[in-house]
């Protein structure tokens, strides 16, 4: 085990998106461009500072800062542990990309969409670096509302019905994590993370830990996307602007997923996860969302609503990881995170990129779209194969592991699941990247101005991120390294 | 002479002096009027929140109004909750003055702005005469001040549906303050003395040799709950709050939903816990069954008038109808009798004065503005208007009750008080009234922000000192969630205190 | 439905009433609670403690002094609400109030209530003045000067009784009886003793119940006119506004 330090870092991390607002405030009106390379600044300026912390997350160790007390009991304070760092560190480079790559997308209501891009980013980290559930679901609560302005940013009609959608879906999940809170606490008597299970059933009945569990998968799940509870994803990402849904898809989605690992790691612990028994009925739950979401992507024809519907498959592949409860399957299911954060980005992005250059949202439409937009077609094929699991890249990585996962878990039989889902994925990306390159007209000429460098540069650095994690695996400081300490340290 | 320990009557009389002498400069400049409100209220503020730190509630600070001691004379006796309130009244009073500086310009009749802020002064005295008195009589005697000039208040626009309005909430509220009457006299009748704490030693003889007249006694409680019940508008006795508090000039509304109804809450505190509470053993399970009902009522009313809520149409009426929730809210939180549920409660009350404050208020600003009421008018003024409606979107926060608001804190100890008490089926209403609170709150957040304008996009905000109001209370409720830990272990202590029996 | 409800409230409650009037203790016995608790005190120190021979205003104006100085309040807040409610200075000398002066009562009326109010003020001072040791007091005396006037103004129209009650004065004269039970209130702090004590200190003999006295008369005299005021002020408004318009509802 690491070390304990405390630090101011953790907030001023957290915080410092907020310049945003002050920027905003200041030049937003009078100086508009500066202030928008600003906003891109600061959001570079929260990734440096989190990389400091490296060694310690590296080590195991733990960075804390108590801010203050809230309730008798119950304090708002911050904890970077290993899950953490690698979430935080995972979230601030997204945000670089997606913050980028709006300076070339977003054309109006800049000052609305900067500001809560920003808060998204703070109240994220907020909840990577939650000590104790309280302070995770205040941040996670946050982040809900913080999401909606970006999800209507458009205005449409069709935006704010999904608006809507998500509003009820995620303030009722809130509503939900907070009973699950409160039973946690009145039963638990604590709602730190302190890296192993606070409950036991030496002091709890098991029936009533089942209810705590279950209703925080009740609620997490909502964004976390489990099947029966995911039905503002698919109308959310087609409505928000593509850097919103990159981001969406690429780590909001997986704040739910965090907030099941919290659950899984530092509230139950594995040991009394194996005594419930609830880890076959959610890789069942699991499995079901992984291949029926996948089902339902194949008849969709909006390229945007396609990839919302496998987001939906591919989160669960991180709740079937955790919850085989074995080591692989946790590293499997770890790394997903980050590595479908980098495969759907990269879609996201290029779908941006297609709407953006050639209006096209219907994937019958793509006809020819890899000659006119070579690049991005090219980086959408490298991801569409990472996501069938094709070797050297990411996603066989994690499939990979996922399969190692099953069988030491002795269910070997989920391996199944993982190559059905493999055949649907193929079944709904392959049309598209062949309707792009093979039923081209045209030759593929790379023009000079494909389109707005700004989005074309954090496009391509995803897509070469695709390939990397798939091939540099081992090399310190990438995920992998960082996945094997969290791992190491739970079981 | 010694001023520091006569503070206590000082904290009533003074602002009475300025009320008294208010409509004198009225007859002379109509402006000064203002300016003598705010100075009386400044002074008066200052005697309240300079009594902070000096009193609890074990040990509350006392003083015998000319020298009798109870219980042959009246005694001013501030506790932890009473003072809570005195200083909650007093802040608020500032802002609402301030705020009134512009608004009544407008939306009141030139000659009777003197008579304004004339009964704004004596309902602020009369609030911290019922928070800070011991005896019940004088409870009484202050609450009939605050409900006289309260219904003045409603009508003062002197429209017709105001007149209605005040009418109906006159008829309630003189029923009610008869009710309360009614059970001092019962009490009276069968312990023969009017201070809260005597009543609670002579009951609790009583109790001991088991006395034939403890059903009088009894009785008495159920008329005491069902008066206050009525003045804090529990559920269903809150028909005249929506009509009332919505047609009254806004900062009245303000004052009205954040302070007036709170009085109802400290009446049902005083019964049932500094009267009855002590000895009322021998009658538990009358005292426990009232208890339980108020709690049911409560827990019933916040998804019930959080549905009605949601179905209003003006900005107003639907504000109103979310004090019923959380009056609600509050009302469960005492109710429940757990030490976390009470302090929750307490804490509801400041909670919810900021956060309902704020929302009457920058209904005033818009109403002022550019008169609207309807919610589908208030597209886009998000944009003309960034400050009031960035104030209405924070405090909303608190109102929904979600976090870092202090109406968090408050719900999170309530739930949590019920939790205590095994009252699951309250906690879940209490959830689901929440979930609903958000759709009427954020309804109106998002025709604010997120659609097309109806008023333009250029800067149009209210006038400074009704900006400020807004602004404060809003950022209030965001402290008190944050540094919570600033209040909450005194209101538990004070809850523990009151509790034990 | 909705009226059922009521009827079935309102059964309630009546059931309620009766049972515990039922139950209160007996009206005629000496022994019972309310009876043998605060009021022995009161019955056997009020004259000596309180300054008044009449024990009801010794409880009144000294013992229970801070619930009088609400009551005042009540008085003075409903003055206010009427004044600001009821009134239209300006607009006013109203239609109304031409009519009830051209409605002449008969000479008979006239001139029995031309020679009764003086005697009937009188009494109300007296009542007012004598409240201390007999039946009676500032409340009592208040009615009666206000019936007076109301009596009067019965008689002979309102603008030949606002000419000798002038409008304006109401406000002032209210203020200023609420003003002087403040002062009595303050001078006890002045004094160095409690709010509203009427036995100042530093003051030996005699002079302590002479300054007593003169301070709870000071007392007795605001409630009159407190009082009074509040009568006439109501029944003003009421024949002034009688065919009260109200204001159009602001859309």
């Amino acid at each position: 085990m690491g070390k304990v330090t405390s630090s101011v870092l953790p907030s001023i991390i957290v915080f410092t998106p907020w310049l945003t607002l002050l920027v905003a405030a200041l030049w937003a009106r009078s100086r508009p461009r500066t202030s928008r390379g600003l906003y891109t600044a600061i959001t570079v300026a929260t990734g440096l500072l989190i990389l400091p912390m490296y060694g310690i997350a590296l080590d195991g160790g733990v960075v804390r800062q108590h801010l203050v007390r809230v309730v008798p009991g119950i304090d708002l304070a911050f904890r970077i542990d290993t899950v953490g760092f690698y979430f935080g560190l995972l979230l601030a480079v997204l945000w670089i990309a997606a913050g980028v790559y709006s300076l070339g997308y977003i054309h109006e209501r800049h000052t609305r969409y900067y500001c809560f891009l920003a808060l998204n980013l703070s109240f994220c980290l907020g909840v990577a670096f939650s000590a104790n559930m309280f302070t995770l679901f205040i941040f996670y609560e946050l982040m809900s509302l913080a999401t909606y302005p970006l999800i209507i940013h458009e205005e449409t009609a069709l935006a704010r019905r999904a608006g809507l959608k998500y509003l009820i879906y995620s303030i009722s999940a809130g509503a939900v994590i907070l009973a699950a809170v409160l039973m946690q606490y009145f039963y638990g008597d604590t709602l730190s993370f302190l890296g192993h299970g606070t409950l036991s059933l030496a002091k709890v009945s098991k029936p009533v830990l089942l209810t705590i569990f279950s209703v925080y998968m009740l609620g997490f799940g909502v964004k976390a996307c489990i099947m029966p509870l995911h039905g503002w994803v698919p109308d959310a990402h087609p409505a928000a602007p593509a850097p919103a849904s990159a981001l969406l898809s690429g780590v909001l989605l997986k704040v739910g997923a965090f907030g099941i690992i919290r659950v899984l790691y530092d509230v139950f612990g594995i040991k009394l996860l194996r005594e419930l028994g609830v880890g076959l009925p959610m890789l069942y739950v699991a499995s079901f969302t992984i291949i029926v979401a996948s089902l339902f992507a194949i008849p969709q024809t909006d390229l945007k609503r396609r990839l919302a519907y496998s987001s939906v498959a591919q989160v669960s592949y991180i709740i079937l990881g955790l919850f085989l409860l074995s080591p692989d399957g946790a590293v499997g299911g770890l790394l997903q995170i980050a590595h479908h954060a980098f495969m759907k980005g990269t879609l996201f992005l290029c779908a941006g990129i297609i709407i953006h250059e050639t209006g096209k949202r219907d994937i019958a439409d793509m006809e020819g779209v890899g000659s006119k937009l070579p690049l991005t077609m090219m980086a959408f094929s490298i991801a569409a194969l990472a996501m069938m699991g094709t070797p050297a890249t990411c996603g066989f990585i994690t499939k990979w592991e996922l399969g190692l996962g099953a069988i030491q878990a002795h269910r070997g039989y989920f391996i199944v699941v993982l190559l059905i889902s493999a055949l649907l994925n193929a079944v709904y990306y392959l049309p598209i990247v062949y309707l792009a390159f093979f039923k081209s007209k045209e030759t593929i000429k790379f023009s000079k101005r494909e389109t707005r460098p700004s989005m074309l540069i954090p496009t391509l650095v995803c897509g070469v991120m695709v390939i990397v994690l798939g091939i540099f695996v081992t090399v310190p400081g990438l995920p992998y390294s960082l996945v094997k300490v969290v791992v190491n340290a739970v079981f | 002479m010694n001023l520091a320990a006569r503070q206590p009557v000082l904290l009533v009389a003074v602002p009475l002096v300025f009320a008294a002498t208010c409509p004198l400069w009225g007859m002379w400049k109509r402006r000064i009027c203002f300016y003598w409100a705010l100075g009386g209220m400044s002074v008066t503020a200052f005697l309240a929140w300079s009594l902070i730190g000096k009193v609890s509630q074990k040990a509350p600070l006392t003083y015998n109004v000319s020298g009798w001691r109870p219980p042959w004379g009246i005694q001013i006796r501030i506790d932890t909750v009473g003072l809570l309130l005195a200083c909650t009244i007093t802040a608020m009073s500032i802002l609402l003055l301030l705020y009134s500086y512009r608004y009544v310009e407008k939306e009141i009749p030139t000659q009777r702005i003197v008579y304004y802020y004339t009964l704004l002064l004596l309902i602020f005295t009369a609030m911290l005469g019922c928070s800070v008195t011991g005896d019940l009589f004088n409870f009484f005697v202050f609450m009939e001040i605050f409900s006289i000039t309260s219904y003045a208040l409603v009508a003062i626009s002197g429209e017709r549906r105001a007149i209605r309005a005040a009418l109906k909430y006159l008829l309630m509220g003189a029923t009610s303050s008869l009710t309360v009457l009614l059970a001092i006299s019962f009490l009276y009748s069968v312990t023969g003395s009017l201070n809260m704490v005597d009543i609670g030693q002579v009951l609790e003889r009583m109790g001991r040799t088991s006395s034939p007249y403890l059903p009088v006694a009894a009785a008495a409680m159920i008329f005491f709950i069902a008066g206050f019940c009525v003045k804090a508008a529990v559920f269903p006795v809150h028909v005249w709050l929506p009509e009332a508090h919505s047609i009254a000039p806004s900062p009245v509304s303000a004052l009205l939903s954040a302070l007036v109804i709170k009085m109802g809450v400290l009446g049902i505190i005083r019964t049932l816990f500094t009267v009855y509470g002590r000895g009322f053993s021998s009658f538990s399970e009358v005292w426990g069954a009232l208890a339980t009902v108020l709690s049911w009522a409560a827990a019933l009313s916040i998804p019930v008038a959080a549905i009605m809520a949601i179905m209003q149409t003006d900005l107003k009426v639907m504000i109103a109808y979310s004090s019923v929730v959380h009056v609600g809210y509050i009302v469960l939180g005492i109710s429940v009798l757990s030490v976390q549920g009470f302090a929750g409660g307490l804490f509801n009350i400041v909670a919810h004065a900021m956060g309902k404050g704020c929302f009457f208020l920058v209904a005033g600003i818009i109403i002022y503005k550019h008169g609207f009421r309807r919610i589908d008018d208030l597209k886009g003024l998000g944009r003309s208007m960034p400050v009031t409606a960035g104030a209405f979107a924070i405090a909303s926060l608190s109102i929904v009750g979600l976090p870092p608001s202090a109406g968090f804190i408050a719900k999170w100890n309530i739930l949590y008080g019920c939790l205590q008490q095994s009252q699951y089926i309250q906690v879940v209403l209490a959830l689901f009234g929440s979930m609903l609170s958000a759709v009427y709150c954020f309804k109106v957040v998002y025709y604010m922000f997120f659609t097309g304008s109806n008023v333009g996009a250029k800067m149009d905000e209210g006038p400074m000192t009704m900006l400020i109001p807004v602004t404060l209370l809003a950022a209030g409720t965001v402290f008190f969630g944050i540094f919570s830990a600033l209040l909450m272990p005194t209101l538990s202590n004070a809850a523990r205190v009151l509790l034990a029996r | 439905m909705r009226r059922l409800l009521v009827v079935a409230a309102l059964a309630c409650l009546g059931i309620m009433l009766l049972y515990t009037i039922g139950r209160m203790p007996p009206m005629n016995s000496g022994s019972t609670p309310d009876k043998t608790h605060v009021v022995p005190r009161y019955l056997e120190h009020g004259e000596e403690e309180g300054g008044a021979p009449n024990i009801i205003t010794s409880v009144i104006l000294n013992y229970r002094g801070y619930d009088t100085m609400g009551e005042v309040t009540v008085i003075f807040s409903a003055l206010c609400a009427v004044v600001a409610l009821l009134d239209r200075e300006k607009r006013g000398r109203s239609r109304s109030a031409a009519d009830i002066s051209k409605v002449k009562s008969s000479v008979i009326v006239r001139t029995v209530v031309r020679i009764a109010v003086p005697v009937i003020i009188l009494f109300a001072v007296y009542t007012i003045l004598h409240g201390e040791t007999s039946p009676g007091g500032g409340f009592q005396g208040g009615a009666i000067v206000g019936a007076s006037i109301i009596l009067f103004t019965l008689a002979f129209g309102l603008p030949e009784s606002t000419d000798r009650m002038p409008l304006g004065a109401r406000i002032p004269m209210e203020s200023s009886a609420m003003l002087a039970f403040l002062a009595m209130g303050f001078l006890g702090l002045a004094f160095g003793v409690e709010f509203l004590t009427y036995a100042l200190p530093g003051i030996h003999g005699q002079a302590t119940e002479t300054i007593r006295m003169l301070m709870l008369m000071v007392v007795e005299i605001g409630i009159g006119v407190a009082g009074g005021i509040i009568f006439i002020s109501i029944v003003f408004a009421m024949i002034r506004e009688d065919r009260y318009e109200l204001q159009p509802d602001i859309p």
